[in-house]
C-alpha cells in the first residue's frame, strides 16, 4: 500500500483542488448533486486509502465511476448535467484516483498533469472572475510540492547560498507567487476580450449565462425548438421530403409525441406539419425544391425567405431590445409636479450632437456625457434597439445613454436631444419602423452614487397640502439613515414593501396621491410620483420618467432579443447627482430595481466594518495559536502519548517516533528524509548521556520490531525517551550541539 | 536488554559470536591508534569475505595494518610491491622445469597466502593488475591451463597512493568493482599522535627484544570462517532490501555519476551491511547499516564526473527516503 507520504498527500490535495475548480461551473446548475458527489469522492477517498488491497481497488474504481453514476442520478432526480461537465468531472476523478493509487513518481506526475490541465481549463471556460483563484491556489501548492520534492537536491547543490532555516521554503514560495502576480498583472491587458468564449463553443453553447437551460444542454435544446416552432425558416418545423426519407430522428422529433415510437413510413398526405392557421406564411411553405427530369434528380434547400412586408411580422411588440434585461428604456421625462400633473420646466435640449467616428461607424454623442464616456470607457455597454411600431419620434434608451449609432447613417441632423433630455429624431412624426439603433450607455458603481449624491436645500416651491402626508412619511422612513443614497433606498424599499401595485384602482375625489397614501394601492405612475415627491422633500432633485420596462422573461432565445410589448409601459424616477447626471430608482414592486454594483473596495470596507471584531479576534487568536504552538502541540502530543496503551506494539513505537519527530520539527530540527530515524535520533540525543541511553534502547526495540520481523513484548522502560524528549529538551539539546 | 525475542537464539548467538571478535578488534586498535571506525570497516570487510582497498597518503599505516591483520588471523602474509616491471607470473606463480624429476613444477606466487598485501597497486601495469582479477573474485588462479585453489580466507589488501600520480596506472573499473570497500585511513588525531610517539619511546628498564611479547592468535582462521558463515545468515528484511535497491538505482540515475553500482556491487554492499549488523550484535540488517556502510562501499565503485565522490554519495543518500518505523 502506498504510504501517506508528503508527496502523496500533496498530490491528493492538488487533485482535490482540481475537482473543486469544477464547482463554479457546476454549482449553479445542480448544486445539491455536485455537493453530494464531492462528499462521495471524500468518502471513497478514505476507502481507497485503506490497507486492505481489495477495499483499495474497490475505492479507486468507485472514484473513477462516480461521475457517470452521479450524472445518471442527477438526470433522474434533478436537472441533467451537461456532458462536457461530466467529462471534466471524470478528469478530476481520474486525477484523484491516480494520486491515491500511485506507487511511482511517474503516476503521481500524471495525476499532477491531469489536475493541472483541469484547473486551467476550468478557469479558461468559466464566466466567473473568481474562478482564477483555483489555478492560483493550485499553482501555489504545486510550487510548494516541487520545491519540497527537489529540496534536498537543491540544498546540496547550493550549500553556500542556502541556509537551512524553516522560513526558506515559504520565502521561495512567496517569491514564486510574487512572480506569478506580477506576470499576470503585466499581461492583463492582453485578455480584455477573454471573458466569454463565443456561444458556439462548449460549454457556453446556446446561451449567454450559465443559468440558461439552453446553455447547459448544448445547441438545439427542446426549449429552443419550442421557441422556434413558429418560425418556418428555422429548423423546428421542417418536415420536407428530404427529412422524411431519413430514418434518424430529427430535431423536430424532440417536440413530437411520437418520440421513441418505431418510425413508420408516412402516407403522402401525412407528410405535413400541422401549424396553426394564423402562423402560416404562404411564402414559407416550401423549404426545398426538387427537380426531376431525364436522368437527373436534384434537391436544393431554399434560402430562408425574408420578411418582405412589415405587415407580415406577427410580433405584437413595440420595440425589440438586444441587451441586458430587467432594465428600463426611458422615453420622456418630467421634472415638475404641481400636485396633480407633471410638466417639464427646464431645458436640457441639445440640437446638435457630437459626431465621433469609431471603427468607421458614425456615433452621435450627447456633449454633456461625452467626457464621462471617455473617462470611464470600461463601464460603457452597447445595446441594440429595433423599433417595430413606435408612434413617437423619441428613442427609448436605457439610463445614462450618451451615444447612438444607426448603420450607414452619418447625418448629424437625424438625432438630437429634446428639452427633457431624451434622444429623439427631429422633424419626424415617428422613428421609421425596423430602424436598428445602437445605443451606448454607461453604468454606475454604488461607490460613485454614494460619492456624488448629496442633499441640497429643498428647491420645490410646491406647498400643496395634499402632499404633506408624503413629506412626513419621507422623514419618518429615512430618519434612521445618514447617507443620501441609503435614504433614497429606504424610500424605494418602503414603497416596494408597504404598497401594492394595482392598476385598476381609480381615485375619484381629491388627489390621487392622497388616495394612494390611504389605500396603499395604485398604479406605477403613483409609485413613481410618490417616490419623486419624497426624494424632493429630502432635498434630492428628482424627476418622473416614462418609458418601457424590459421584462427579464421577455428574452426570446431563438430570436436573440427581448420583445417589449405595449403593456410594458412603465413609470419610474430619476435622481440627480452633483455632476448633473441622472440615475434611476425603482419604487414599484414587481419590477427589478437597477443594479449598482459596489466596487471591491466598498465591499471590503463593508466586510471590514461588519466583521472587524471577528477578524481581529481571529487574527489575534491565530497569532496566539501560532506563537504558542510549541506549548499546545506539545501538550496535545503528550495527551496522545497517554493513550498509547490502546495501540498494538508496533503502532506504539511508530507513534512514539512520530511524536519525537513532530516535537523536533517544532523545535526547528526536522529529520531529512534521507537520514534514517536511528541516525537522526542518535545524533539529536548525543549531547545528553541519559537521553542517549534511552534513545538507544528505544531504537533497538524499534529496529527489532520493524526490520527484524519479531513479535516483541515491550517494556515501558524502553519508551521513556518519548517522555524525556519534550520540545524544550530538544531545543536545549540543539543549542548544546550547535555550541 | 529490554527486548524479549521470539527468535532469541539468533540474537544471542550473534551477541556471543561478536565477543569472539573483540580480541581481534582490540589487536587491530592497538596497532592503529584512533581509527576505530575504519578498523571496524576492515573487520566487516573480512567477515563479508570481501577485499579491501586502502587509498591514502604515504606513512599513514597501510602496510602496518596489513601486517597486523595477517598476524591477528595467524595466517600467512605475502606482500607484493607493485612496480611497473612486475609481471603477472610474479603474482600468480609459475611452472619451472625440474631437471631432476624431468617435470614442470609449479612455484606458488604470492597469491597463495591468507592475506595478500599488494602495495601501491596502481604503480603496476594493467596487465599485472588483471592477474589479480580471478584470484579476487573466485579465489583461484589458472596457470598453464590448470586451476589452482587459493586459501578460502584469501583476503587482498591493496593500497594506492592518491598523490604522486606520475607513472601510475589507474585501476580498471572491473578490478575496482571486486573490492568491497575503499578506506581512507587519514591522519590520526592529536591524542592518537601523542600516543604513537610515546609508544616509540622505550621504557628505560625494558629489553628491546621483549617489547613485543608473542600473544596467542586473537582470531584463528577457522574461527573467522565460522563467523563468516554466521554473518551470511544475518536477515535482511524486504523493506531494507528495497531501500538498498533504491539507493543503487539512485547511483545509476544520478547525473554526476558516470558509472553506477553494478549488481555485483549491490551484493557486496548487502554483505558488508550484514557484517556491519553482525558486528553490532544483531542478526538483522537495519536501514542505518545500509546508510552507514554507503560511504566506503560506494567510494570504490562510483565513477563521478565533476564533484568529489563523497559529496555525490551524500547527495544520493539524501535523495532516497530512508524506511521509517511503519
Amino acid at each position: 500500500m502506498p504510504s501517506w507520504s508528503r508527496k502523496r498527500i500533496e498530490c491528493v490535495i492538488l487533485a482535490a483542488v482540481g475537482l473543486l475548480a469544477i464547482a463554479p461551473l457546476r454549482i449553479k446548475g445542480d448544486e445539491k448533486f455536485f455537493v453530494y458527489e464531492l462528499i462521495a469522492f471524500g468518502l471513497t477517498g478514505v476507502i481507497a486509502s485503506a490497507r486492505n488491497k481489495r477495499l483499495r481497488t474497490a475505492g479507486l474504481s468507485i472514484i473513477v465511476g462516480a461521475p457517470i453514476v452521479f450524472s445518471l442520478l442527477a438526470s433522474r432526480f434533478a436537472s441533467p448535467v451537461a456532458p462536457e461537465l461530466i467529462a471534466l468531472t471524470q478528469f478530476g476523478a481520474v486525477a484523484l484516483a491516480l494520486a491515491l493509487g500511485a506507487s511511482t513518481t511517474r503516476t503521481r506526475s500524471m495525476s499532477l498533469v491531469v489536475s493541472g490541465f483541469l484547473v486551467l481549463f476550468c478557469a479558461v471556460i468559466s464566466d466567473e472572475g473568481q474562478a482564477i483563484a483555483f489555478p492560483l491556489v493550485w499553482m501555489a501548492i504545486c510550487v510548494w510540492h516541487l520545491i519540497a520534492n527537489h529540496w534536498d537536491r537543491l540544498e546540496t547543490a547550493m550549500p553556500d547560498q542556502v541556509s537551512r532555516h524553516p522560513t526558506t521554503r515559504p520565502v521561495t514560495m512567496g517569491l514564486a507567487l510574487a512572480v506569478l502576480t506580477i506576470g499576470g498583472y503585466a499581461v492583463r491587458d492582453r485578455f480584455t476580450n477573454g471573458g466569454n468564449l463565443s456561444f458556439e463553443l462548449m460549454p457556453t453553447s446556446g446561451g449567454t449565462t450559465w443559468d440558461h437551460s439552453a446553455a447547459r444542454k448544448g445547441v438545439g435544446s427542446g426549449d429552443a425548438a419550442i421557441a422556434a416552432k413558429d418560425h418556418a425558416e428555422s429548423f423546428g418545423a421542417v418536415d420536407s421530403d428530404i427529412f422524411l426519407e431519413s430514418t434518424e430522428s430529427t430535431l423536430f422529433d424532440m417536440i413530437n409525441d411520437m418520440v421513441g415510437e418505431p418510425k413508420m413510413k408516412k402516407q403522402k398526405w401525412e407528410r405535413r406539419q400541422a401549424m396553426a392557421n394564423d402562423n402560416v406564411i404562404p411564402m414559407h411553405e416550401r423549404a426545398a425544391k426538387s427537380e426531376k427530369g431525364g436522368g437527373s434528380f436534384s434537391t436544393e434547400r431554399l434560402p430562408p425567405p425574408k420578411h418582405r412586408h412589415f405587415e407580415d411580422a406577427k410580433e405584437a411588440c413595440v420595440v425589440q431590445w438586444d441587451g441586458a434585461t430587467g432594465i428600463r428604456l426611458a422615453m420622456q421625462r418630467f421634472d415638475a409636479f404641481d400636485g396633480v400633473s407633471w410638466i417639464q420646466t427646464r431645458d436640457f435640449a441639445e440640437p446638435k450632437l457630437t459626431r465621433v467616428i469609431i471603427g468607421e461607424q458614425h456615433w452621435f454623442f450627447d456633449p454633456k456625457l461625452q467626457s464621462a464616456f471617455d473617462r470611464h470607457s470600461k463601464s460603457v455597454s452597447v445595446g441594440l434597439l429595433k423599433v417595430i411600431r413606435l408612434k413617437s419620434p423619441r428613442l427609448p434608451v436605457p439610463m445614462l445613454s450618451g451615444a447612438v449609432h444607426v448603420k450607414e447613417v452619418d447625418r448629424q441632423d437625424f438625432f438630437a436631444i429634446d428639452r427633457d433630455g431624451s434622444f429623439f429624431m427631429p422633424e419626424r412624426d415617428w422613428v421609421p419602423p425596423l430602424t436598428v439603433v445602437h445605443v451606448a450607455s454607461q453604468s454606475l458603481l454604488e461607490d460613485q452614487l454614494r460619492e456624488r449624491l448629496s442633499l441640497a436645500p429643498k428647491i420645490g416651491t410646491n406647498e400643496n397640502n395634499s402632499l404633506e402626508s408624503w413629506r412626513s412619511l419621507a422623514h419618518e422612513v429615512t430618519k434612521a439613515f445618514e447617507e443620501p443614497y441609503d435614504k433614497l433606498n429606504a424610500i424605494a424599499n418602503h414603497l416596494r414593501e408597504e404598497f401594492v401595485l394595482d392598476r385598476s384602482v381609480t381615485f375619484d375625489d381629491g388627489s390621487a396621491l392622497e388616495g394612494f397614501f390611504k389605500s396603499k394601492r395604485g398604479g406605477n405612475h403613483l409609485f413613481a410620483t410618490a417616490a419623486a415627491v419624497m426624494a424632493d422633500e429630502l432635498g434630492l432633485e428628482s424627476r418622473l420618467v416614462t418609458g418601457f420596462y424590459v421584462r427579464p422573461d421577455a428574452f426570446d432565445f431563438a430570436a436573440g432579443h427581448s420583445n417589449v410589448l405595449p403593456t410594458d409601459v412603465h413609470f419610474w424616477v430619476e435622481v440627480k447627482l452633483r455632476d448633473g447626471q441622472w440615475f434611476e430608482m425603482e419604487p414599484t414592486p414587481g419590477y427589478l430595481p437597477p443594479t449598482y454594483k459596489p466596487s471591491w473596495r466598498l465591499l471590503a470596507q463593508r466586510m471590514a466594518a461588519r466583521y472587524w471584531p471577528h477578524a481581529a479576534i481571529s487574527i489575534v487568536s491565530t497569532g496566539c495559536l501560532f506563537w504558542l504552538r510549541r506549548y499546545w502541540i506539545n501538550f496535545g502530543l503528550t495527551l496522545i502519548w497517554l493513550v498509547r496503551g490502546l495501540f498494538p506494539v508496533q503502532q506504539r513505537l511508530r507513534l512514539g517516533m512520530w511524536i519525537i519527530e513532530t516535537r523536533a520539527a517544532l523545535a526547528g530540527m526536522r529529520r531529512p528524509s534521507g537520514t534514517t530515524q536511528r541516525t537522526w535520533l542518535e545524533g539529536l540525543s548525543e549531547g545528553d548521556g541519559a537521553i542517549a541511553d534511552a534513545s538507544r534502547q528505544f531504537l533497538d526495540v524499534a529496529d527489532a520490531a520493524f526490520f527484524g520481523r519479531r513479535n516483541i513484548t515491550l517494556r515501558e522502560d524502553s519508551l521513556r525517551v518519548v517522555r524525556m524528549l519534550s520540545v524544550q529538551t530538544i531545543s536545549n539539546l540543539l543549542t548544546k550541539v550547535t555550541t | 536488554m529490554t527486548v524479549s525475542l521470539d527468535k532469541t537464539n539468533g540474537q544471542v548467538e550473534a551477541r556471543i559470536a561478536v565477543e569472539h571478535l573483540r580480541p581481534f578488534q582490540t589487536h587491530l586498535r592497538s596497532v592503529l591508534l584512533g581509527k576505530e571506525r575504519e578498523l571496524d570497516f576492515v573487520i566487516a570487510c573480512l567477515l563479508s569475505q570481501g577485499h579491501l582497498l586502502l587509498d591514502d597518503l604515504p606513512g599513514t599505516g597501510k602496510t602496518t595494518l596489513a601486517k597486523a591483520i595477517a598476524k591477528g588471523l595467524g595466517g600467512t602474509l605475502s606482500r607484493v610491491q607493485c612496480t611497473p616491471d612486475l609481471m603477472p607470473a610474479d603474482i600468480t606463480g609459475f611452472s619451472m622445469f625440474n631437471q631432476q624429476t624431468r617435470e614442470f613444477e609449479f612455484h606458488d606466487g604470492p597469491v597463495f597466502a591468507d592475506v595478500l598485501l599488494a602495495d601501491e597497486l596502481n604503480r603496476t601495469t594493467p596487465r599485472t593488475q588483471s592477474a589479480l582479477l580471478e584470484a579476487m573474485a573466485e579465489r583461484q588462479v589458472s596457470v598453464d591451463g590448470k586451476t589452482r585453489g587459493l586459501s578460502p580466507n584469501f583476503f587482498v589488501i591493496a593500497t594506492q597512493n592518491p598523490i604522486d600520480s606520475h607513472g601510475a596506472y589507474p585501476l580498471p573499473e572491473a578490478q575496482l568493482d571486486r573490492f568491497s570497500v575503499k578506506l581512507k585511513i587519514g591522519y590520526p588525531d592529536r591524542d592518537a599522535q601523542r600516543k604513537i610517539l610515546q609508544r616509540e619511546v622505550l621504557p628505560g628498564d625494558s629489553e628491546p627484544s621483549k617489547c613485543e611479547p608473542e600473544n596467542a592468535v586473537p582470531l584463528p582462521l577457522d574461527q573467522l570462517r565460522a563467523l563468516q558463515e554466521s554473518t551470511r545468515k544475518v536477515e535482511v528484511s524486504e523493506r531494507v532490501v528495497d531501500y538498498l535497491i533504491d539507493l543503487v538505482e539512485a547511483t545509476r540515475s544520478e547525473s554526476d555519476v558516470e558509472l553506477g553500482v553494478s549488481p555485483r556491487g549491490m551484493m557486496l554492499w548487502q554483505a558488508i551491511a550484514q557484517s556491519w549488523a553482525f558486528m553490532q550484535g544483531r542478526d538483522f540488517v537495519t536501514p542505518t547499516d545500509i546508510a552507514e556502510t554507503a560511504q566506503p562501499v560506494l567510494s570504490v565503485r562510483l565513477l563521478t564526473r565533476a564533484d568529489s565522490v563523497d559529496s555525490v554519495i551524500e547527495r544520493i543518500l539524501a535523495s532516497v527516503p530512508a524506511p521509517e518505523y511503519k
